[in-house]
């Protein structure tokens, strides 16, 4: 039996090799500024629930003093975390172009992935979303 | 629509017995959209349930929780579910789904009902991609490490060396703190900003080379299930 696991690993390689080498230092950093994007910058919507009449620390005070800031850094990180998921998710399609086109390109391929992007981010979000609330339970 | 383009299709691909491999084909893959659903609710309802006399006892016992209260194993058993469903979601998405939405154009939930099925009917080639990535990983990773750690102390040497120097003038001349403490914060940005970018071009090799035979792999797989005519894509 053939398996197309194994096989693909030298001409994968090869690929890589072609793309890569001669070593051309604007093709490295653009590579490296889109894995900036592609990994790491992975958000969790993980908002744990806690009763704050049980609390040690008086969090209702907290609260109750600085309700408006809180609300604000939340809405900021949230908001911060769903723009780097969707970046994540739109400049996964831009690096694959740009190593399917050997052409790499930071935002040259942005627009023509937004639509797919957008489409695998709402998936990861409810994913995760789910994957949230089955912790939480 | 679809059924009807389905039914051309295997028309087409089966004219033996068009009727009873149509049939058959429509049946397989309702049975395969049912499954997939059946089992998110399946999963989806273990989870309730492994969960609910845990999370009902530190509710009741919130203001006298011990460990008695909770099964230890029941609860280990549980984590380790949840962790095996955000890796298997993971590996879905990010390992097969995409590669599959850029080869073949469609969205994403389309994408996604299509890669299990996929993946479920060729599972040996999926167990070895699997396991031949886990393993390129590792070794990969480990390599990229060594390579970071290297730079790393290339970077604290020229540190060290550019503070020698700059400690060396200040005591020797007559030059001033404060400008040289601006050259020094300047140098370390430097050096950090170096360190920074020299991390991520020593991951660039890993991320094509993982980006290339995961692209192909996908390909290889819609071709070979093209080939053997088993459902349209």
């Amino acid at each position: 039996m053939e398996l197309l696991a194994g096989k693909l690993v030298a001409p994968s390689i090869e690929k890589a090799k072609s793309l890569l080498w001669p070593f051309q230092l604007v093709t490295w950093l653009k590579l490296a500024m889109l894995s900036i994007f592609m990994g790491g910058m992975s958000f969790n919507t993980n908002f744990r629930s806690f009763n704050p009449q049980n609390s040690p620390i008086n969090v209702a005070d907290i609260i109750a003093n600085y309700w408006g800031l809180i609300i604000a850094m939340i809405i900021i990180i949230a908001l911060w975390g769903i723009l780097f998921s969707f970046l994540r998710a739109v400049f996964q399609f831009c690096f694959l172009d740009s190593i399917a086109a050997k052409n790499v390109q930071i935002l040259g391929y942005f627009k023509k992935n937004i639509k797919k992007g957008t489409s695998l981010f709402l998936l990861d979000f409810i994913a995760n979303m789910i994957i949230a609330n089955l912790i939480d339970l | 629509m679809n059924l009807f383009r389905e039914i051309c299709y295997y028309s087409r691909t089966h004219k033996s017995s068009i009727v009873k491999n149509t049939l058959f084909l429509i049946v397989l893959r309702n049975a395969l959209i049912s499954d997939i659903l059946m089992r998110s609710a399946i999963i989806f309802l273990i989870s309730i349930a492994l969960f609910y006399s845990s999370v009902k006892a530190f509710i009741i016992n919130f203001d006298n929780l011990s460990l008695d209260l909770f099964n230890i194993p029941y609860i280990i058993l549980s984590v380790v579910f949840i962790v095996m469903l955000t890796i298997i979601t993971r590996i879905i998405l990010w390992t097969f789904t995409i590669y599959y939405m850029y080869a073949a154009h469609k969205t994403a939930w389309e994408s996604v009902q299509k890669v299990i099925s996929l993946c479920l009917r060729q599972w040996k080639e999926t167990i070895i991609f699997l396991l031949i990535n886990l393993g390129l990983g590792i070794a990969i990773g480990i390599a990229t490490a060594l390579a970071v750690i290297v730079l790393l102390l290339a970077l604290v040497l020229a540190g060290a060396i550019l503070f020698g120097i700059g400690f060396l003038i200040y005591k020797l001349s007559a030059v001033l703190f404060i400008p040289l403490m601006i050259i020094g914060i300047i140098l370390l940005v430097i050096l950090i900003a170096a360190l920074i970018i020299g991390s991520l071009m020593i991951s660039v090799p890993a991320t094509t080379f993982f980006g290339y035979y995961q692209m192909d792999f996908m390909k290889s797989l819609i071709k070979k299930q093209v080939k053997t005519g088993s459902k349209p894509l």
